[in-house]
Order: structure tokens, then sequence, then C-alpha cells
């Protein structure tokens, strides 16, 4: 199947990157913004701080009053969002077409201006807003410390994923002016950022809007890189949480290939022939035929740095994830001593490529067509991948697959959490009275 | 899949009054000109906001509608943009159609479709669909059942093939019918490990008691869903899922002249027959103001659900509604949001909306707060509830408000399943043909006047309930120093009082 994204690129003078989309089918035109700079930027003591700054960049800058960002975009019949992981910010705006240029012009100014117009009170408030974010997805949600426990077992201390993007409580406290300040000089500038415009515009009419806005907008300085240790487990690493949950889940998560690294687009067909969807292997296994789990799920978690494959089990209640594990280290070693078949390998591509073709239908937004330019520009440093990145998937073979298994999942170490209900944590996987944790502690 | 953490709140779809029926129609009013270009300077350009040009044409779909010889209506709107096709089949009866005793039913039974028919086992339709890479859902409401089909155009036909057959032959056998009946009581059980869900249906259920259907979950109850036979559902399946009861919308790259001999081949043993739909329930009166707290020890937040029944979808009310809950809590800039957020920093997000149904839903205004906050957030709720009443709203809020409503229109029928949606909610509800041409004018026309006319009409506080799961240990005291009624200790769970 043959997919595109036709565009055209140009840079400024101060380093920004500019790529536009032109498609007129709808008169909706969006802007999308990626800043280089994400979780894996911040400092021991600060975790959390870039997805903090994120909420401080709608907060008003030189020519914006506070709480005008929404209003001007809600008034023109706009929506925005912004977000926030490991590698990366990322920003937009969708609008009628006509309002294309408020967009840009807002974005421009708070690339431009932003400390003229912050506050301790502004970093107050949103400090508070997302502490309770924390609360509210995290603390207060079942399973909900799950993943920050998981990345503190895989990545030591001194590698960048060893926390997560939300950030700890008291590292949000600590936020400070000083901090936002050097983080917007060191990371908000131009040449550190790539601009997108997709929609109901013209290529002259983004050219000519981005250079009004956002030419005099100063070169920073250059970036510094991230220093991350090469990462790897020597044994398994076991934990247990007792949680306010019924249903005990068992995680088991291993490194795998950075983004589109060799491998990164096999470990994502190796999570489908795993647990996607009923005849998967893992969901027929334990949810449809044996019923002892609720429900399966798998996934390959990718990062510019390195990237985690997880799977994760829900027993039902009661159910000891002793026989969960068991079950997914069979799988995972029948997977890599015959194979998928190929009907296995196909089935999930041309999911795959479902996907794909959906990705096409919206400009704007996460995932749509701007956001995706950014993404492989950010990614592999050409906006006009995608035919490239499908044929990733189309050229996997069942050999492939089984070699990457065995080398990924079967021949290496995990991580494997139990989150369990509270008082019974003889329901872990693992747990004091069985040989495998003798085995460990004696290792 | 790499956690990212967006900035917005991601209100729940069932809050969302304006994205139920999302339409698109002729072009607004257009606003002043831009200001001359010569006499902007090169500071005006950067501290001065541009002013749009005149708001673009609405690009609307073009439904296009035909009939089965069995009856079955269909509704096509062409997109020839890239080759996918989206099919949702709409059955006219859904959740509300299920007695107490029977609750979950509707739902049992849309889960059921796609365990077996009488040529394919549960596992060989999956393993067909996921072959063509096709995405089969089904699924209850309120007000209807679904099936809905996402495929590539070239297998389409295939694709179709599958999707007739769960529609027309499912056998709902014995062993499928246990195993997703234990699905659903384990789903129940982690819902009920869930703050937010311990709040919803707990609000729910104060509302509307325990013998309406919209004061249980569309799941249905521990009790409920043990006692549904396979006999009840084949009962259910043979009475209403019938092409006089239905209607297909579809939306992607296909002509009606192509679509039809498909539908005909795969349709054509659909047998129509009378189906008798059940009455619509009626809304029990209101009961007295109290607090009712679900107790969740230590939990980190409290979960609070502030409000009363609200209307049915076919109120003539509602342009003012939308617009009114657009500034009270339907964007990001209403009003409980800048106050409970912004201002307070006592949420990540507050909301509210009118869930329109047949029959009167709820209106709901609901944030996860801070514990030690609860007392002063459910003050904020009442008092914006309140002021929105008591006083007229500026001019310039309303206008954001409509503009937001208006402009965002275009937004909503981007994709091919936006459009499919999007029309099969406006024929499920009779909105009309003209439905989506009216509607910005319709939102224009909404005045300060009639905002508040809606606010006093549909916001009584004396019917508000006040519910909230959370640490009652931490929160009980204050909540009962704020004088606003009895305080009513709630157990877990959509259980009969």
């Amino acid at each position: 199947m043959e997919l595109s994204v036709p565009y055209s690129a140009f840079t400024l003078d101060n380093g920004l990157r500019v790529l536009v989309h032109e498609d007129h089918s709808v008169p909706i035109a969006a802007v999308n913004v990626w800043y280089r700079v994400g979780s894996a930027n911040e400092l021991p003591g600060r975790t959390g701080f870039a997805h903090l700054f994120e909420h401080l960049m709608f907060e008003g800058s030189a020519n914006v009053p506070e709480g005008e960002f929404d209003n001007l975009l809600e008034s023109a019949g706009g929506i925005n969002n912004g977000s926030t992981n490991s590698d990366r910010t990322n920003y937009w705006e969708t609008v009628p077409a006509n309002a294309v240029e408020l967009a840009l012009w807002l974005e421009a100014d708070r690339m431009g201006g932003l400390l003229e117009a912050m506050t301790q009170e502004k970093l107050d408030a949103q400090r508070s807003v997302v502490q309770n974010e924390r609360r509210q997805s995290y603390e207060n949600r079942p399973y909900g410390l799950a993943w920050e426990t998981v990345l503190a077992e895989l990545y030591p201390p001194t590698h960048p994923y060893n926390w997560p993007t939300i950030g700890s409580m008291a590292d949000l406290e600590a936020a400070s002016m000083e901090d936002v300040r050097r983080f917007f000089r060191t990371y908000y500038a131009p040449n550190n950022a790539i601009l997108a415009v997709a929609g109901d515009v013209t290529v002259a009419q983004v050219r000519e809007l981005v250079e009004r806005h956002f030419e005099h907008i100063a070169r920073g300085p250059a970036v510094p890189p991230i220093d991350a240790p090469l990462v790897a487990l020597d044994v398994d690493r076991r934990r247990v949480l007792e949680d306010e949950v019924t249903l005990p889940r068992l995680y088991m998560v291993w490194h795998s290939p950075a983004y589109f690294a060799p491998g990164d687009a096999e470990m994502d067909v190796i999570a489908r022939v795993l647990a996607d969807g009923k005849t998967s292997r893992l969901y027929r296994r334990l949810v449809y035929e044996r019923q002892t789990a609720q429900e399966v799920s798998a996934f390959q978690s990718s990062g510019q740095l390195g990237s985690s494959f997880w799977v994760v089990v829900t027993a039902r209640p009661g159910v000891d994830l002793d026989d969960m594990e068991l079950a997914v280290r069979e799988e995972v070693a029948r997977l890599a001593a015959e194979g998928a078949s190929a009907r296995e390998v196909e089935r999930s591509v041309n999911g795959i490529e479902t996907g794909f073709v959906d990705a096409l239908q919206t400009v704007g937004g996460f995932g749509g067509k701007a956001d995706r330019l950014n993404f492989y520009e950010f990614y592999v440093g050409d906006p006009g991948f995608v035919q490239q990145d499908l044929a990733r998937y189309s050229a996997i073979t069942a050999d492939d697959l089984r070699e990457r298994v065995r080398r990924h999942l079967a021949d290496e170490q995990a991580v494997v959490l139990s989150v369990v209900p509270r008082g019974e944590p003889g329901l872990a996987a693992g747990a004091e009275e069985t040989p495998r944790r003798a085995e460990r502690e004696a290792s | 899949m790499r956690r990212t953490h967006a900035r917005r709140h991601p209100a729940p779809a069932a809050l969302l009054v304006c994205g139920i029926v999302a339409a698109a129609c002729g072009s607004p009013p257009e606003p002043a000109p831009p200001a001359p270009g010569d006499d902007v300077t090169t500071t005006d350009i950067r501290t001065t906001p541009p002013v749009a040009g005149p708001p673009p044409e609405l690009s609307l779909p073009n439904p296009v509608r035909s009939t089965l010889a069995n009856g079955l209506e269909v509704i096509l709107v062409e997109q020839h943009e890239l080759p996918v096709v989206d099919l949702r089949l709409v059955v006219r009866t859904g959740a509300a159609a299920d007695a107490p005793a029977d609750a979950g039913r509707a739902t049992l039974l849309a889960d059921l479709l796609d365990e077996g028919t009488t040529t394919r086992t549960s596992l060989q339709i999956a393993d067909e669909l996921e072959f063509l890479g096709a995405e089969l859902h089904t699924d209850a409401s309120w007000d209807a059942s679904l099936v809905t089909l996402h495929v590539l155009r070239p297998r389409l036909d295939a694709a179709l093939e599958l999707m007739s057959d769960v529609v027309l032959h499912a056998t709902f056998p014995d062993e499928e019918l246990e195993r997703k009946r234990a699905e659903r009581l384990a789903t129940l059980i982690q819902q009920r490990d869930e703050p937010r869900f311990l709040a919803s249906d707990a609000f729910n259920s104060v509302l509307y008691g325990p013998e309406h259907p919209y004061g249980i979950s569309t799941l249905g109850t521990d009790a409920s869903v043990r006692a549904l036979t396979r006999e009840e559902l084949l009962r259910t399946y043979r009475r209403f899922w019938r092409p006089g009861n239905a209607f297909l919308v579809v939306a992607g790259a296909i002509t009606m002249n192509e679509l039809l001999p498909m539908l005909e081949r795969h349709f054509a043993e659909w047998e129509n027959a009378e189906v008798g739909q059940p009455p619509l329930p009626s809304s029990p009166p209101p009961g007295v103001t109290a607090i009712h707290i679900v107790d969740k020890p230590a939990a980190a937040q409290s979960e609070i659900r502030v409000g009363q029944i609200g209307v049915a979808r076919d109120t003539p009310d509602y342009f003012p509604l939308l617009v009114m809950n657009t500034m009270l809590g339907g964007s990001f800039t209403s009003r409980l949001n800048m106050n409970l957020r912004e201002d307070k920093g006592y949420t990540y997000g507050a909301r509210s909306g009118f869930d329109q149904r047949m029959a009167a839903g709820p209106f709901t205004a609901a944030a996860a707060v801070h514990t030690a906050v609860t007392d002063s957030a459910v003050i904020e709720f009442i008092r914006e509830m309140r002021r929105i009443r008591d006083e007229r709203v500026p001019p310039a809020e309303l206008d954001r408000a409509k503009n937001y409503i208006a402009y965002g229109l275009t937004r909503r029928f981007e994709t091919t399943d936006d459009i499919a949606s999007n029309l099969a909610d406006a024929e499920l509800y009779s909105l009309g043909t003209d439905w989506f041409d009216r509607y910005v004018a319709r939102v224009r026309a909404v005045t300060a006047e009639d905002v508040q006319r809606v606010a006093n009409r549909y916001l009584d506080p004396s019917q508000w309930a006040i519910v909230i799961a959370g640490d009652r240990t931490a929160i009980e005291p204050k909540l009962r120093a704020l004088g606003l009624g009895d305080i009513v200790i709630r157990p877990a769970g959509n259980v009969a009082e």
C-alpha cells in the first residue's frame, strides 16, 4: 500500500525547522511544535520538571495575558493541548483555517517571550495542578504506581529513564523560578524545536507567517547532550507492591531495541502475536481457555535512548501470579524455539497497516499528520518516513521474529513486578516459599 | 506506546454533551475584516493577536439514503480521501430496555454476538477479522445496540461477510456465555477498586434509585449478571435485532452503487418482524439534598459528583443548554475548570455535562480533588452552579462559548468514524435532515437571557445530589460542617438502598 504525507521543509536563520503539509479536504489547520526536551533531560532532584514546565507554557507570555492563550483559541473555535514524555515535549493547536496565524502567533510569543510573563504565582498554581494530576492518574488509581516501580528497577539511577515523566511529589515541590528560567533558556530555543503546519494552508502562506512571527526569536546556545549509560539486567529483578486492588496483576518487562533501531518493529509485532486479540497466544491461553486471567496486554514502549517490552497480565481474583509468570515464560520460550506462523505474522502486519492508514485521516492533535511529520523528523530526521516506516513491518519474516524473541526476551532477564491485594503477598510471582526466589538469593 | 502526560484533563465521553451529536451547516456570519496591513508596525505584529479572516465555508457531509429489500435503512457518506470504510449498524434498542432485574442484558448480548455463529466459532471470527486487519466492535448504550466495522476498502466485502454473520447468525453458545459472565463479574469487581467508578455509580443510584435502569450501570449488577440466561438473551436478540428496528450508516471510499449489491447479498436473509419497543422509563421524583459518601480509606483524592436529573435528547432547549454548559464546565476555559483548577489548584480538571438520552439522563458536575480540600471544592461547585443562575453571563464570555461550538463544528467531521458516529446519532434521535444545516445559526441565536433561563430551569439547588468517593475519616467532619444536608454513608457498588 502506498502512503505518503507530501511536505515542504525550510529552516529559519535562527535554526527553527519548519514542515508544511497541504491538505485541503477540510477547512482546518493544524499547528504542531516539538521541542527536543523531555524528562530524560531532567536533573536529579527535579524529576517531573519537563512536564511541569509544559503546563507553564499555557499560562501566558510577553504579549499574552494569563488565561488569554485559551480564551483566544476558543474564541476562534480552536482546541489545543500539549504532552511530555521522556524524549520530547509537544504542543498543538487545531483551528479553523482562517485562524492559523493566531495559532502561530501564540506559539511564537511563548517561544520568544515566556519568561517575561512568568511569576511565582503561576509556578505555584501549576505545581498544584500537576500534583493533583499525579494523585489522580497514579496514586489514586489501581496499579497506578506500577509504571514508576518498573522503571526504577529497569534503569539505574544514573540513566534518565529511571524516573517517570510525572516526577515525584518532593521534586515537584522543590521546583523553583530559577529552574524555570534555566530550563527555558537551555531548551526552549528555535534551534531546539520543529514546527509543523498541516491542513488547509499553502506553503507560501505558512512561510510568510512563520517568517513574520518567528524570525526575530534569538537562537539559543547548543543544547547539552544526554549522557545515558548502557543498560542490561544481570538477574531477574523481582518486586511486589501491595495495592488497593482485588485482581492481582503481573508485569514482566525487558530491555529492547531503541525507536527505529533494528528489531524495534519486530517487537511491535511480537507484542501482537503474544497479546493482541482473542487468537493471540497469551490471550487465548489465559483469558479464553484457562480463564485464569481477566486481561493481558503486551507492548513495545519505544524510546530514543532504548525501549522496553512489557507483558501485563491481570489475573482473576485469588489467582497466584506464579501461574501467570509461568505461562508468559512458556509462550516466550515457544516463540523463541518454534517461531510464529506465517498467518500470525500476516495478521499482525495487516492490523498495523490499517492503523497507518487511519493515522492519515486527521491533520491535527496527537498522532495527526502534523504531529507525524514532527515525529519522523525527530526520531529519524526524515519527515516523509511514513512509507519506509510501514515497510519496516511489511518486511518482517517469521524468522526475524523468532530471532528477536530469543535475543531480547527468552535469553534475557526481566523486571518482574507483582501488584497484589493488600495483605496477600503470597499471590505474588516468586513469593517467598517458591524455589525461584531461593535461587535468586543464592546467585 | 510511550507514557506521556497531556496537559488537559481527559473528560469521560459520557459527560460531553457537545460531543454527542455534532454536525455542520451553513457558513456563520463573518466577523469584521482584519485591520489594513499598511498601518501595522512590526511591534504591533508581535504584541497584538492577529485578527482572523472570515471563517471558512464548512464542507459538510452529504448523506444519501437507500433501503434494502428487508427494510434496513442505509445512510451513506462518500469520503474518498483514503481507502477506508466505516460502518455503523445501529439497533434502536439498548440498555434502557433492560428491566432492573435483567440489568446488563443488552451489553452482555452485544458482547456475545461475535462469540459464535451457526458456521463460525468465537476464535474463527476473531482470526478472520484480524487477518483482514479489520476492527469489529459490538456494544450497547442506553438507547441503542451497535456493531461497528472499520476496514480498508479492498477488504470490505470479506469483512462484511463476518459483520453480517454476527448480526444475523449469533448462537450464544453456553460455554461462551459462562466465560463472558465470569469476565463481566470480574469487571464489576475491578470497577469497585476505582474511586471514579464508585462515585459515578453511587451518583446515578442516588438520582434514579434501584427501580430505574439509569440508576444501574449498563453493565448490570452482580446479581443481575448472575441471573441472565441464554434463553433471555436469545429472546431479546430475536425480538429486537430486526432490520426494521435498525439502520446502517456507512462513511468512506465507496459509492451507493457499489455498496448496495454488497449489502443485499450479505443482509438478505435478515428477516423483518414487528418489534414493539418497551416504554421509556419515567424519572423518579427528586430526593432531599444530601451528601453521600462512599468510603475509600486513605484515598489521595476525593471523586466529587454534583448534579441532578437533567433532560432528554429531544429537549427544545438543546442549544441554550449546550452554550450554558460550555460556559459552566464544558470547555477548558469554563467556570468550573478555571475556578477549581487554574485559580484554586484543587484538581487536574473540573467539568460538567448533560448526558442526554431518550429519557432524561443525569446532569453531572465532576472533579477529582485533593482530599484536604474536599469541602472547599464542594463549596466552589455550588457557587458556580448558583452564579450562572443568578447572574447574567457577560457578552465576551458568551461569544467565546458560541464561537467555540460553532467554529469547532468542522473538526468533528474529519474522519470516516467521526462522520458515521455523528450521522448515526442524528438518525437515532430523529434530529431531522436539516439539523446540520441549522446548527450554527441556532448556536448563534442563543442569548444571555436564554442561558440564564435554562440555568434556572435545569439547575435547581433543591434537587442537587452530592456524592463523594473518598477517605471518610478525613472528609466527613468538614462536609458535615457545610450544613448542606444530611451525610449518608453508602456502600460501594450498585446495591439497592
